[in-house]
């Protein structure tokens, strides 16, 4: 049994369909992408499965069974527009935000304290969260959404606004919850951090479901289309290769983009034959691609 | 259990973070410092007033028979604090004209023979609307007038004494619903001084915290901590617990202050004084009546506070807030008139009806019981109507709450808000 269910979806805003027969399971210790473009549904399936509106066709179930009080205990929610109180103290208001969720104060203190170590910011605990920065406060309300330790958790663009490092640390510890068998809801654009942590994915694309399933049987329906190639030269007539569509030169390069595998070795072997050769590499469409081909192929 | 702690929590940090903010801080310590303010005047009056003394102006009499003139100078002359000192003209109203001109006398009294009868008397001066000085004047006059008379009549001090003995005079309410004693001056002067000052608190309670109640929903709208709290906790638990710890805050205020007027009563020596003057007498207030001042206080706080709630979710920003509350302050505002009006005559249709209408029933309900005497029922019929009132308002709100906080961007129309409820299955 998946710990959370989303059975065959619907939500209707009045004439407007917001989700259409959205159907898909995340089992514990797993972290599913929730893919789709601007509008697409994301925020409408986020909030129905966090309870707040109702699904006008299908059901969601949370652990085998239908909305009951208790779920809001063990949910966990990191909303994309950030939510905290500006004015009040960090400590404060974690701590408040943890007794909602039904832990007590000395354990949300102490739970806050661990956490605040851990993120190496100790000395936030007193701050009121206007003083942080943009990327602190996003530990803060990271912080907020799984301080109760949640079995079901929601992250809507968890990683914004980080710098490198700290994206590292918050997806280390995104990684180590699916290890204790928290069940992830991941949404988000960027996709290099869909592909590290997800293995299966949905993407919307104006309430429909257009693409759903294991990320690795995804990428293997997608064709290889792009050859890097990196030479001691420049190469010449990489254009007129048969099967070429297009070649972007890169700082390092040429980024080719190709219609038929056969055309990979011809690149190679012109290359070779003018200059040597640093790199050469078929590779398999990123995410990216697979999104921007899915979800841009019917926009104007 | 796990239900009423989480309504705890909401109820505490409400309190707790609204208590420590600047705002509450400040207006606290204004509202102290003007009642401060407000005790000092008599002392601060009476000061000044020692400073300088009434100079008596000059009256002038113009063809007054001598008796007259001798009594007049006789009754200002036995005054501490005469207004007039008498001085003859008999040069007529021409010299008196002139005396007026250059400032030697502040008018005169120019007196017309009648015969037999006491003469007509007429006071002239520059000035106009002086009320007060012919009060005085018909004061005096009538005082010689009674003297002449007794000396004509040659009365023995029996008689004299049964003639100036005072009537005695006093006024008591009728009550037509209870057999008990009407209230007597001191309590009615006691309850109007209670009633005034539940009105004013009522107004600025519901003003106030209503204010404080939406802004709070509108700022965690705009700061969307909302999208975790309402996945949290219950919308209906989080507009109560807001709703009872703005509460609390706001008795813990009106504790601060009435501790603020008792350490100023018994600290200004003036303070006692001024309440005395007012009629202030708590030997005099019945108990019922702060039992009653607690009741609608509360059913007013709650009736208005929902209303507020719900019209603070609807709203994203706290700039477009005040528009949108306008309609609760006019209520309001309505309830204060009619309120007011009622303390004059708490007995017309008007107030009756009104004392049972919800958002106006906690202010004028209060009135009619302060005032007048609504039977027993009356009063626990609009209590109930209250109750119920209020029981359905938090209905609606908490459905307004649910969805108006998911809804951003312009403030919905009502047909808006209809939709959104069907539509998100509220």
């Amino acid at each position: 049994m998946y710990p959370l269910q989303v059975e065959r979806v619907t939500k209707q805003y009045g004439e407007k369909i917001a989700v259409n027969s959205i159907n898909f399971n995340v089992g514990a210790g797993e972290i599913f992408g929730l893919l789709g473009a601007n509008g697409a549904g994301k925020t409408t399936t986020m909030r129905m499965v966090l309870g707040l509106i109702y699904p006008d066709q299908g059901q969601i179930l949370w652990k085998g069974q239908g909305y009951r009080e208790e779920l809001r205990s063990i949910m966990g929610y990191l909303p994309e527009e950030r939510g905290l109180y500006p004015k009040i103290k960090v400590s404060d208001q974690i701590v408040y935000l943890a007794e909602l969720r039904g832990m007590n104060r000395r354990e949300a203190d102490k739970s806050l304290k661990e956490w605040l170590e851990r993120f190496n910011v100790s000395d936030y605990y007193n701050k009121r969260v206007e003083e942080l920065s943009k990327g602190n406060q996003q530990k803060i309300q990271f912080i907020a959404a799984v301080i109760h330790r949640p079995e079901i958790l929601i992250l809507d663009e968890a990683f914004s606004g980080l710098d490198p490092v700290n994206v590292e640390l918050l997806k280390s510890t995104v990684m180590e919850l699916r290890k204790q068998g928290t069940s992830i809801l991941f949404s988000s654009h960027r996709m290099e951090h869909v592909e590290e942590l997800c293995e299966n994915i949905i993407i919307l694309d104006r309430s429909n479901t257009k693409l759903q399933g294991r990320l690795k049987e995804i990428k293997k329906q997608f064709p290889k289309e792009r050859v890097i190639l990196e030479t001691e030269h420049p190469v010449d007539g990489l254009e007129r290769i048969s099967g070429v569509k297009g070649v972007r030169q890169t700082a390092s390069g040429y980024d080719i983009h190709i219609s038929d595998m056969r055309a990979a070795s011809e690149i190679l072997s012109l290359a070779s034959a003018q200059t040597v050769v640093y790199r050469f590499q078929v590779v398999e469409p990123s995410l990216n691609d697979i999104f921007i081909k899915t979800v841009g192929e019917n926009r104007e | 259990m796990r239900v009423m702690k989480a309504l705890w929590s909401i109820i505490r940090f409400t309190f707790v973070t609204r208590m420590r903010s600047k705002t509450f801080i400040a207006v606290s310590i204004i509202f102290a410092l003007a009642i401060t303010v407000l005790f000092a005047i008599p002392a601060v009056v009476s000061m000044l007033d020692n400073g300088e003394d009434h100079d008596a102006k000059t009256l002038g009499v113009v063809d007054a028979t001598p008796a007259i003139l001798e009594g007049l100078s006789r009754y200002y002359g036995s005054q501490d604090d005469p207004r007039f000192k008498i001085m003859e003209i008999t040069g007529g109203e021409q010299q008196a004209r002139e005396y007026l001109a250059n400032g030697e006398i502040a008018g005169y009294l120019q007196l017309y023979d009648q015969g037999d009868a006491f003469p007509r008397a007429v006071y002239k001066s520059r000035g106009t609307m002086e009320f007060s000085t012919l009060d005085d004047l018909q004061a005096a006059l009538s005082t010689v007038k009674q003297q002449l008379a007794i000396q004509e009549a040659q009365l023995t001090p029996e008689q004299m004494e049964k003639l100036f003995s005072p009537v005695s005079l006093t006024s008591e309410q009728v009550l037509l619903n209870s057999d008990g004693e009407g209230k007597s001056i001191e309590e009615v002067m006691m309850a109007y001084f209670l009633v005034y000052i539940m009105i004013f608190f009522l107004y600025m309670a519901v003003i106030m915290y209503g204010q404080m109640i939406a802004t709070e929903i509108t700022a965690e709208k705009s700061s969307r901590v909302m999208e975790i709290l309402i996945s949290s906790v219950s919308p209906i638990k989080q507009m109560t617990g807001k709703l009872i710890g703005i509460c609390l805050l706001g008795l813990v205020q009106l504790l601060f202050f009435v501790a603020v007027i008792a350490l100023n009563v018994t600290a200004n020596p003036g303070g006692l004084e001024m309440l005395e003057a007012l009629g202030f007498d708590l030997g005099k207030l019945e108990p019922s009546l702060f039992l009653y001042f607690l009741i609608f206080y509360l059913i007013g706080y709650f009736t208005y506070g929902t209303l507020s709630a719900a019209i603070g979710s609807m709203v994203s920003r706290t700039e477009e807030l005040n528009q949108a509350i306008t309609p609760v302050m006019v209520l309001i505002i309505i309830a204060f008139f009619i309120a007011f009006y009622g303390t004059q005559d708490p007995n017309t249709m008007l107030v009756k009806v009104t004392s049972y209408v919800p958002f106006l029933a906690p202010l004028i309900m209060f009135v009619r019981i302060g005032m007048s005497d609504p039977a027993i029922w009356e009063i626990w019929l609009s209590i109930a109507i209250q109750l119920v009132a209020i029981w359905a308002l938090s209905w609606l709100s908490a459905k307004i709450y649910r969805t108006g906080v998911l809804m951003y961007g312009k403030r919905p129309s009502l047909k808006e808000l209809w939709k959104a409820m069907k539509a998100y299955g509220i």
